[in-house]
């Protein structure tokens, strides 16, 4: 079982799935997982008196583990299984011990209780286990898990929210039955929730492939807030932050001394932004140090600038307090990830897994992230385009929609110009990525040695065009694109019988690097908007007719690609391809399209061209 | 070149350099302190440099000197991501006079310097793990950054998190795991860290690189302090330098120095142990005042043996279980169970009992990862399931050969990624694999214990084992001198992949179906059969992934049921497969009578691992083989192979060979055959990138098409 705090943080450790699924054991299986939830009030924080019931089915792997954070104990634990003689037994002390549960994050402070069950008798052993969660911070009490990897049969919860508390709650759109009720009591009010899910979530093989894998629902959203708040939800996790979690430091003389050869004097706010922004981005190192409180609130501003590293809320943190020092109108502000399983439109702290520094430039909201190091000024990051974000401030704060990069800036080009070497076709290849299309390219060049740099682009490109040779490639680099030359070599793709030639075009790239094929409901994320164009010019040096090509176009649901092969002159074919799509993700109901056109592109990028010589 | 050392308490004086005698005797003062006064908190010492160590005031935190040491270096290093300006390691076994032979630890004391590069640099060698295992504590860790003018970041100590981490498979709970990032690193800046270990094992054997795993090392130096009275040996190897020896206030002090050191990067399929200056010691003997300990049983284990006799007598002590009760379970078991099997089989001589008997443990017992104890604590049910821990087999064919009455041998064996099994430097840590030999009718024979990671046919030779040397101890008589034995090598007749894939390519209904017949042998089959000697769950298991792994190819055959035809369990271990496909979309006219059959997918050699870029060691592929794959593509009418020339290749470049062809069998098919077979046994850095070659050509195949004219 998972603890309840989903953390908040970072960009790296936001992308990735759910980390606990990764970790998940599918060899125990849970009929019931029962929580009682007490409010305290008027003190801070929680308790959840928690009974869990299941059994293995394998002697692989004969171990349950309790998560908790550092802002979380758990005491009263007690265990038991049945055993051959049907009778329960409690679990030995020597069978339970302590440990650190680790997460994507570098560290996250969290711990785990393992109980290791007994290998006696049948390899079918049926166990239970109850513990007294206490945490001391009520607002981390925001999920309920009403699915999970374990494949739970029942998940049960009582809230018991005393007089002059609040709750409120987001239900997702979810498969199963799920049964929401309240009683009404001399102290207050009990929310029973009762689930049984019927879609099981399915896991991605690897870790790389988390962002293809089926989101099942798998959390009912809370938020507890005083009477105060009544109706103004959004304000109590709006204060919270800005209160409980913004610890002010304020800039320290050394920090503004790195701060003044930063701006160098510039007193434009766009200026002055862009120039502070690109230096925190490059020039930090992502660390994510998430243990107890510390998964939200941000580290001193000084010691983040001085150390050169931090997550995404330092980095944020460190960005607002610079630009207010500037006269920049500045903000920190929560934000969900593309890859993060609920969006911000709900004012609980599992909404967000994220934070950004926003600017308020000339009537509009310009979104700095900062851990995403190519990152452009002016565009959000590709981890939150298209999503929204909650702005924080002293007044309450607000929603705001964050656009995505448009196609036409994210466009991606390739061009070839061939000519036919016996059996071969060679000659020259540029590639030019503009905007985010350019991610990976930056990518890489930001975390790679020159020479290593190359070696991957190489492997890239030879991952993409099938079956050819990269050479002598070279990148030359602009404030709006990334673009390589060099030359190629595809081999064996010509042949002449019967007195006609032939070009195999299946050299050619899969116009996007994204799953050819997946799971049904799954659902991608692009991370970027597609624009990308293929052509490809081959020179035979002689007067040919080429066989007439029927052109491929399909436009369904958002994918357009379109194909054509002509003879562009005497001696010359070109073939010319594109694809787009305008959006960040494709979701589960579009996917029957995108899988439908991959296949057409497949069957198309597989033709063979026919031309003769001209008489 | 091999060199060796010998070292007793009457040991030459060499005498050491004046700044590690002060730094030893820093150390000694330091830990003097840390014994005498055990309610001292942090132990602090201050480095000027590498080699001077000086005992400073106490206080919360390691101290450095006061301004960070920065050192240029040549531009040459600087395409690496980071180079170690310095690595020093200081062993120090010490132990307490007053209460010799019980208080014995051993102190590490670590220190690094290095520069950083690259962006890559940051990344990858700027946060640090540092694992600590129960049996060690760390006493003092630190780290620091030095800019190019001399300013320095220092390390909070609220900065280190540690954790608690279990490793896999039960074997340690709850190891210490100290996690940090080092502050404010820049691309040039040099970061330093110093780690102090101290444990209360002895450590009486270890085999020492001087270089950095990752990075090029400047100057490195590995000092050992021993107290005066352990009987040491110490061998060098690879032109390792000879070190400085001296003797400090009771304890001897050994010193090796070498700069310039490569990455010992850990370069796939390379020996190290080829490549870089190591040396090797082992504590033979410790001193007479210790002998109270020496006959604990511990301690008795944790010096080395001194021969091959010691060893084999230690071994008879122990025979592979500590447990009585378990000793007792097994033979009960063995009683029980495999006596019968072993009496009462129809008059077969020794060598068929034997192998039946092989035969039978191999494919009915099941090694589990379990714990002694644990195991003691279920051993009924345990047996009852045919489930073993992996130290039982041993137990299991101990007694096997005890009821045959036969002289059997304990081999030793050496993996040779990790270099050459030394006969004359004696050590428990010698052998990287042990086996069990025995002669019959002058003939030897020989076979490795099933367990989880190798599960071996009789008489079968692991992978890493072929042409290699190893050892035989007599069981029966240890007296009598070890011999030595060379595995045979494995050749690439018997290291063989051949796949047959027959298309029936039906034109008029624009159909294909597809049926494959894979057979491996040798070496090349090994991976196969390991899934399959766990009875018939296995074998489902091992065929869905099989159908899996073809689901997943870019053939665009969706497979449709797979079976194991053959699986021989004698040399050379010939393992069959046969999968069919549903039948998919046929092929592609291209013109008024011409067809192509992408063969995309079809063609899929085992190819050499290759990862590209510059190599510095000698690569040594796994086993010479070869893989054949053939074609056929059958039609239902008569046809011409049109683009024949189109499909030839014949490549060489001395690592091996590739070659393809195609031919017209007959008039409605046609055969594309496609061989990629391995020669070379070992590759120079400089003929590297021909292994890269050699897969492009294979690689090359796969997106093929044949195109045929249909004949009126």
């Amino acid at each position: 079982m998972i603890s309840k705090l989903i953390y908040f943080c970072s960009v790296l450790a936001a992308t990735a799935a759910p980390s606990t699924l990764f970790a998940a054991d599918q060899s125990v299986h849970y009929n019931l997982h029962k929580e009682v939830i007490t409010i305290n009030y008027p003190e801070a924080g929680y308790t959840s008196s928690v009974y869990c019931r299941g059994k293995f089915s394998t002697l692989e792997n004969r171990e349950t583990d309790i998560v908790y954070t550092e802002l979380e104990s758990i005491g009263e634990l007690t265990a038991r299984y049945l055993n051959s003689g049907r009778k329960y037994k409690d679990l030995k002390e020597e069978n339970v011990h302590n440990t650190s549960a680790m997460g994507t994050s570098f560290y996250n402070g969290m711990n785990k209780y393992v109980l290791s069950w007994p290998f006696k008798g049948n390899p079918e052993l049926h166990f239970l286990y109850a513990y007294k969660l206490n945490c001391k911070e009520l607002m981390t009490l925001s999920t309920l898990m009403i699915n999970d990897i374990q494949h739970t049969d029942t998940f049960e919860y009582d809230v018991r929210v005393p007089k002059g508390m609040l709750l409120y709650f987001r239900i997702p759109a979810y498969a199963g039955s799920l049964h929401t009720d309240s009683t009404e009591t001399s102290e207050g009010k009990i929310y029973h929730f009762r689930a049984c899910p019927s879609e099981k979530i399915t896991l991605p093989k690897e870790l790389e492939d988390y962002e293809s894998y089926n989101y099942a629902p798998r959390i009912i959203r809370l938020i507890v807030v005083p009477l105060s708040y009544r109706a103004k939800a959004w304000a109590c996790l709006n204060n919270w932050f800005n209160g409980t979690m913004n610890e002010n430091h304020g800039l320290n003389p050394a920090s503004l001394q790195i701060l003044d050869a930063v701006v160098k004097k510039a007193s434009d706010p766009d200026t002055i932004a862009s120039r502070i922004f690109n230096y925190v981005k490059t020039r930090t190192t992502y660390i994510d140090v998430e243990n107890g409180l510390g998964a939200f609130r941000p580290r001193d501003e000084n010691d983040v600038l001085l150390k050169r590293q931090g997550d995404c809320k330092d980095m944020a943190n460190l960005l607002c307090e610079a630009l207010k020092h500037y006269g920049v109108d500045a903000y920190k502000a929560i934000s969900s990830t593309l890859s993060h399983e609920c969006k911000m439109d709900f004012p609980s702290l599992a909404s967000g897994n994220h934070m950004i520094c926003v600017v308020r430039q000339r009537d509009k909201w310009i979104f700095l992230d900062a851990t995403d190091p190519v990152c452009m000024y002016g565009f959000p990051s590709m981890h939150i385009q298209g999503t929204g974000i909650y702005r924080i401030d002293d007044k309450g704060g607000e929603w705001i929609a964050v656009p995505k990069v448009p196609l036409t800036l994210n466009r991606s080009s390739c061009e070839m110009n061939l000519v036919p070497v016996e059996y071969s076709l060679a000659g020259s290849v540029s590639y030019c990525w503009h905007g985010l299309s350019r991610h990976d390219a930056l990518q890489l060049k930001f975390s790679e040695s020159p020479a290593d740099f190359i070696l991957s682009i190489h492997k890239i490109l030879e991952n993409t065009a099938r079956n050819t040779s990269f050479s002598t490639l070279t990148e030359t680099e602009t404030d709006s694109a990334t673009c390589f030359k060099g030359d190629m070599k595809a081999a064996n793709k010509l042949a002449l019988f019967d007195g006609k030639h032939s070009v195999d075009l299946n050299f050619l790239p899969f116009p996007h690097k994204y799953p050819k094929k997946a799971n049904p409901g799954t659902r991608i994320i692009t991370y970027q908007t597609l624009d990308n164009r293929f052509s490809c010019r081959i020179s035979t040096g002689k007067k040919i007719k080429l066989k007439p090509v029927e052109p491929v176009s399909f436009d369904k649901d958002g994918f357009r690609f379109d194909f054509k092969a002509e003879q562009t002159n005497e001696q010359t074919i070109t073939v010319s391809y594109s694809y787009s799509y305008n959006d960040v993700l494709i979701p589960a109901e579009k996917t029957k399209s995108y899988f439908e056109l991959n296949a057409l592109i497949e069957y198309t990028l597989n033709q063979m061209l026919i031309y003769t010589d001209a008489l | 070149m091999i060199s060796t050392l010998s070292a007793t308490a009457a040991a030459d004086s060499e005498s050491l350099c004046l700044a590690q005698k002060k730094a030893f005797r820093a150390l000694k003062n330091l830990f003097r302190i840390r014994m005498l006064n055990p309610g001292l908190g942090v132990i602090l010492f201050c480095l000027a440099n590498a080699a001077t160590v000086a005992a400073q005031v106490s206080s919360r935190e390691f101290k450095w000197a006061e301004k960070g040491k920065y050192d240029a270096v040549a531009d040459t290093f600087h395409s690496e991501d980071a180079i170690l300006v310095s690595k020093d390691v200081y062993f120090t076994v010490e132990m307490n006079a007053a209460n010799a032979g019980k208080d014995v630890h051993s102190n590490i004391f670590t220190h690094l310097k290095l520069k950083i590069l690259t962006p890559a640099g940051i990344r990858t060698r700027t946060q640090i793990n540092i694992p600590n295992y129960t049996s060690s504590e760390i006493r003092t860790l630190d780290a620091r950054t030095i800019k190019p003018d001399g300013t320095v970041i220092d390390l909070n100590a609220a900065d280190i998190h540690e954790m608690k981490v279990d490793i896999p498979n039960g074997e340690q709970n709850g190891v210490q795991l100290l996690r940090f990032s080092i502050p404010g690193v820049e691309i040039g800046d040099e970061v330093e860290i110093v780690i102090l270990q101290t444990t209360k094992r002895l450590y009486s054997y270890d085999e020492v690189f001087l270089n950095d795993e990752a990075s090029f090392c400047l100057h490195s130096s590995y000092t050992k302090s021993l107290p005066l009275g352990f009987v040491t040996e110490t061998k060098c190897y690879n032109n390792m330098p000879r070190p400085r020896i001296d003797t400090i206030k009771g304890q001897r002090v050994i010193c090796w120095r070498v700069s310039n050191l490569p990455p010992k990067r850990a370069e796939e399929l390379c020996v190290p142990e080829y490549e870089f200056p190591f040396m090797r010691y082992a504590v033979r003997k410790i001193p007479y005042t210790w002998s109270g300990t020496q006959r604990d049983y511990q301690y008795d284990i944790a010096v080395e043996p001194a021969s091959w006799l010691e060893y084999a007598k230690r071994l008879n002590r122990t025979n592979g279980l500590n447990s009585d009760f378990l000793q007792a379970r097994i033979t009960k078991h063995f009683n029980d169970q495999f006596d019968n099997y072993l009496t009462y089989s129809r008059n077969p001589d020794t060598l068929q009992r034997i192998t039946r008997f092989f035969t039978y443990v191999h494919d009915h017992i099941h090694v589990i990862d379990v714990s002694e104890s644990e195991y003691e604590n279920s051993v009924d049910y345990y047996l009852k399931n045919n489930q073993v821990m992996e130290s039982l087999m041993f137990s299991f064919f101990d007694r096997m050969f005890k009821e045959l009455k036969l002289n059997y041998f304990l081999g030793l064996a050496k993996n040779r990624y990790t270099g050459e099994f030394d006969k004359e430097f004696v050590t428990i840590h010698s052998s990287t694999q042990e086996f069990m030999g025995f002669e019959f009718k002058n003939h030897f024979y020989y076979f490795f214990l099933p367990g989880k990671k190798h599960i071996y046919e009789f008489g079968e030779v692991p992978i890493e084992l072929g042409g290699t040397d190893a050892i035989l101890i007599s069981r029966n008589n240890i007296e009598s001198p070890v011999r030595k034995f060379t595995f045979p090598v494995s050749d690439k007749q018997r290291n063989f992949s051949k796949t047959n894939v027959f298309l029936n390519i039906e034109l008029k209904k624009k159909s294909i179906t597809r049926k494959d017949r894979q057979s491996r042998s040798g070496c090349v089959s090994t991976n196969e059969r390991f899934g399959l000697i766990s009875g018939s769950e296995k074998n489902e298991e091992f065929l869905a992934d099989m159908l899996r792994d073809e689901k997943e190819n870019n053939s665009g055959y969706v497979p449709d049921s797979a079976k194991i035809v053959v699986a021989e369990k004698t040399n050379p271990f010939l393992f069959t497969t046969e999968k069919n496909f549903h039948p998919k979309e046929g092929a592609r006219q291209i013109d008024n009578n011409m067809y192509a059959v992408s063969v995309s997918g079809l063609i899929r050699h085992t190819v050499l691992p290759y990862s590209g870029g510059k190599r510095t060691t000698v690569y040594y592929p796994r086993f010479c083989y070869s893989d054949v794959q053939k074609i056929y593509l059958v039609f239902d009418a008569k046809v011409e192979l049109m683009n024949a020339d189109q499909l030839k290749n014949a490549w060489t470049g001395g690592v091996g060979t590739y070659a393809l062809s195609a031919t017209q069998i007959n008039e409605t098919t046609i055969m594309l055959d496609s061989n990629y077979d391995v020669n070379a046994t070992s590759v120079l850095p400089a003929d590297y990138p021909k292994i890269g070659e050699l897969n492009a050509e294979a690689l090359k195949a796969a997106s093929l098409q044949v195109v045929v004219k249909v004949k009126d």
